[in-house]
């Protein structure tokens, strides 16, 4: 049995159909998706369930695949942050200008053309019958490099995105996530950064750091300075002090090639000077 | 009616100043200019009906119930027309097209079409639905400054969708303002192209030749291409107009083997005004899609980078083919009128290995951003940079100087052959500047548990064509929004 991830293949309407069916419960009876019951706007989990397969297939920038040798475990998507999430076009505030992102990387008014955030989640279990390669494989972290060029760090490279944050609003979700927060493997990724604030999911506010509610989204910023975010900064969890120094990101040719051979490119020429 | 090299020029202003992409039954050269064509009673022969002169909110049917009023067009012909069913089709302009208004040489100004009010016509100068530059300002194509040697300037050809269909959008031509009409033996041969074949009001060369008029039709437009064969040494590359605030220069750099490498000193690419070394001007540039090697077939290397323009007066962008080695590349260089634009490769990374002499065309999405007013742009570039490379051109010997009346994309434009030792590399590009309109259905809930309707397809569908040279190739896709 074989481990790995891919970072530059889609899931096909079928395999997101049958994932999303093997986790229909946890996004039809407890809103694990969205932010209202379902069971009010839809008919059908299956009408529920095709309308978010559409939106994700249209909207999704780099589904992070995971797969035991041939068979597909589980992905996450991640989207663009400057995506409009609703009809009235509304976004979630973390992609606000006066956000917890923002804050962090700075006065960049293109941060969110080279920011990414995550957007669902699903898996299934493995041929050992259960689930826990979500929190045990090394292979599902962010990090992960296969030496194949499938790296979630490339495909970000290669798409022009320097880094990616997740909220998650559940409680079930936000509990878990901290509790595995020190494994290096799967998704309770030691190398991920915690923010303080977290803000409401449909109010301009901060609800600060609350795992056990449902209406404050929880920040984690993926993979750590790896891939892209600074190493220290005051929005940071206090518990994010232990975090591992550096990650090294994988090996990039055109990257790394010109380090290694010394290389660097011409210096510009002069402007001209009447 | 004569056009002039003046353009757009906010001097002497005169209606045919304004014809550039909006002729009805007459502009162009003049041609048809009281003939025995009947006309509109309405229509100015100039290409002007007053009653179109405001600018026309684009069909965006947010609510879904299929009976909004905006103005939408059908295959990129260059007439508008009315929600479904109804309204004369018209030769008018959308809200977010802008005027580019400027002096001789001068940059351009983006100027609002009007709604209301008192028309200006100086708003109207210049005025295109195309999403390139149409205007050179009094620049050229060519290799201006930097590092020259074995740099060579591509020649483009230019085909555009000669707006010939059915019988309300007959005789209404299409962007960006030069006409093509294949009636009348323009698949034939002598002079029937001189007196068939019209341009304007850009460069109209009387030829019995189609390569040169075709190449005399890409005079103007904002799309270079040139090939290089050094490494790691910065050239400036023509941009073939002058750009003003807004605008945006998104660079296709293809390069052969070995490998390509990632700017870590400098950005990719730099925008300078003037000609050889130039002055800086201040620019937003990003690396849309970073180097990708791809080892099928012989090895290729793409990256995609973009420049927005933060002032006015670029002229000239730096490229550098930082590479492992000297290998021949190819540099596709596109000017995109702002402002408000956005830029995304949707596909970059694919190896072609067979040479294509037919063109394969691919749908995309005309909904993609969702419900908006803005003009969606569609790209496609079919790219080889090696030497020794032929692009089959559709137009060339039995082709009607211009596109199909029902293709997704509104222009095509051929680059000159690779050749044995020097100026490799050749290419294919589409281009639809879609001005289709959104149409809206049932009442959907997002995943938020919102209703809203969907967006659809809007009143036909944009395409990308694939035409790969003889040498191996790619086809980069690139999909954005402008105005």
């Amino acid at each position: 049995m074989a481990y790995r991830q891919t970072n530059t293949l889609r899931p096909t309407e079928e395999q997101f159909k049958e994932l999303f069916d093997l986790n229909i419960n946890a996004f039809w009876k407890h809103q694990a998706y969205t932010w209202y019951d379902p069971k009010l706007t839809f008919d059908t989990p299956e009408e529920f369930r095709d309308a978010i397969v559409k939106w994700s297939l249209e909207h999704t920038k780099i589904y992070q695949m995971w797969w035991e040798d041939d068979t597909l475990l589980g992905f996450r998507a991640f989207l663009e942050s400057n995506l409009q999430e609703d009809f009235i076009g509304g976004m979630v505030h973390t992609a606000g200008d006066d956000g917890p992102i923002p804050k962090i990387v700075g006065d960049d008014p293109d941060w969110k053309l080279k920011c990414l955030k995550t957007d669902i989640f699903l898996g299934k279990p493995d041929s050992t019958g259960n689930k826990q390669w979500y929190w045990d494989r090394p292979e599902i972290t962010p990090i992960w490099n296969n030496n194949d060029g499938e790296s979630l760090w490339e495909a970000m490279h290669r798409n022009g995105y320097e880094r990616a944050y997740s909220c998650v609003h559940g409680s079930v979700q936000k509990q878990m996530l901290w509790e595995n927060r020190h494994k290096l493997t799967g998704f309770g990724s030691a190398h991920d950064i915690w923010l303080q604030n977290g803000y409401s999911f449909n109010e301009r506010r901060q609800l600060g750091f609350d795992l056990n509610e449902q209406t404050s989204f929880v920040y984690r910023l993926i993979g750590g300075e790896s891939l892209g975010w600074p190493k220290h900064h005051a929005l940071y969890h206090l518990n994010n002090t232990e975090r591992p120094d550096k990650i090294e990101r994988p090996y990039i040719l055109s990257i790394d090639e010109p380090i290694q051979k010394g290389i660097k490119e011409a210096p510009i020429p002069p402007e001209q000077v009447d | 009616m004569a056009f002039t090299a003046n353009n757009g020029e906010r001097k002497n202003v005169r209606m045919s100043e304004m014809i550039i992409s909006l002729t009805d039954e007459g502009g162009g050269d003049g041609t048809e200019v009281n003939s025995s064509v009947t006309h509109n009673s309405i229509g100015w022969s100039t290409g002007f009906k007053l009653s179109y002169m405001y600018g026309r909110t684009p069909y965006n049917d947010s609510n879904g119930d299929g009976s909004d009023s905006g103005w939408y067009q059908v295959y990129n012909l260059n007439s508008m027309t009315g929600q479904i069913g109804s309204g004369l089709p018209g030769v008018g302009r959308f809200t977010h097209t802008r005027g580019r208004y400027r002096s001789a040489t001068g940059a351009p100004t983006n100027s609002t079409v009007q709604t209301s009010g008192q028309i200006n016509m100086a708003n109207l100068t210049g005025i295109s639905n195309y999403c390139l530059t149409t205007d050179p300002c009094g620049q050229t194509r060519g290799v201006k400054g930097g590092y020259t040697t074995n740099t060579t300037t591509k020649t483009v050809l230019a085909y555009f969708q000669s707006g010939m269909a059915g019988s309300n959008d007959t005789r209404k031509n299409f962007k960006p303002g030069i006409i093509v009409n294949s009636g009348g033996g323009s698949t034939g041969t002598g002079t029937a192209y001189n007196t068939s074949s019209r341009a304007g009001p850009g460069v109209f060369t009387s030829s019995t030749n189609k390569s040169q008029i075709a190449t005399a039709m890409g005079t103007n437009i904002g799309y270079s291409a040139y090939s290089t064969r050094h490494t790691n040494q910065w050239s400036h590359l023509g941009l073939n107009t002058k750009l003003t605030t807004g605008d945006r220069v998104i660079v296709v750099a293809h390069g052969g083997g070995g490998n390509m490498y990632t700017f870590s000193s400098n950005g990719p690419i730099y925008l300078r005004s003037g000609t050889g070394g130039g002055q800086a001007v201040s620019a937003t540039v990003t690396t849309l899609a970073a180097p990708h090697k791809n080892t099928t077939g012989s090895d290729d290397n793409v990256a995609v980078y973009s420049a927005v323009c933060n002032a006015d007066g670029a002229t000239m962008v730096g490229v550098n083919p930082f590479h492992s080695s000297a290998q021949p590349y190819l540099f596709h260089v596109f000017c995109i009128k702002g402002p408000n634009t956005t830029a995304g490769v949707m596909q970059y990374t694919t190896k072609y290995t067979q040479y294509e002499t037919s063109t394969t065309k691919t749908n995309d999405d005309s909904s993609a951003f969702g419900f908006q007013t803005q003009q969606t742009y569609y790209i496609s570039i079919s790219s080889s940079p090696f030497f020794n490379n032929i692009i089959s051109n559709p137009y060339l010997y039995t082709g009607s100087l211009g596109l199909g009346t029902t293709e997704g994309f509104d222009s095509v434009y051929v680059l000159s052959n690779g050749g044995s030792s020097s100026d490799p590399g050749t290419g294919f590009v589409t281009i639809s500047s879609y001005n289709g309109g959104v149409r809206g259905q049932t009442i959907n809930d997002d995943k938020y548990g919102f209703s809203y309707p969907d967006p659809i397809a809007g009143f036909y569908t944009p395409q990308y064509g694939r035409r790969i040279p003889s040498q191996d190739g790619r086809q980069i896709r690139i999909r954005g929004k402008r105005g």
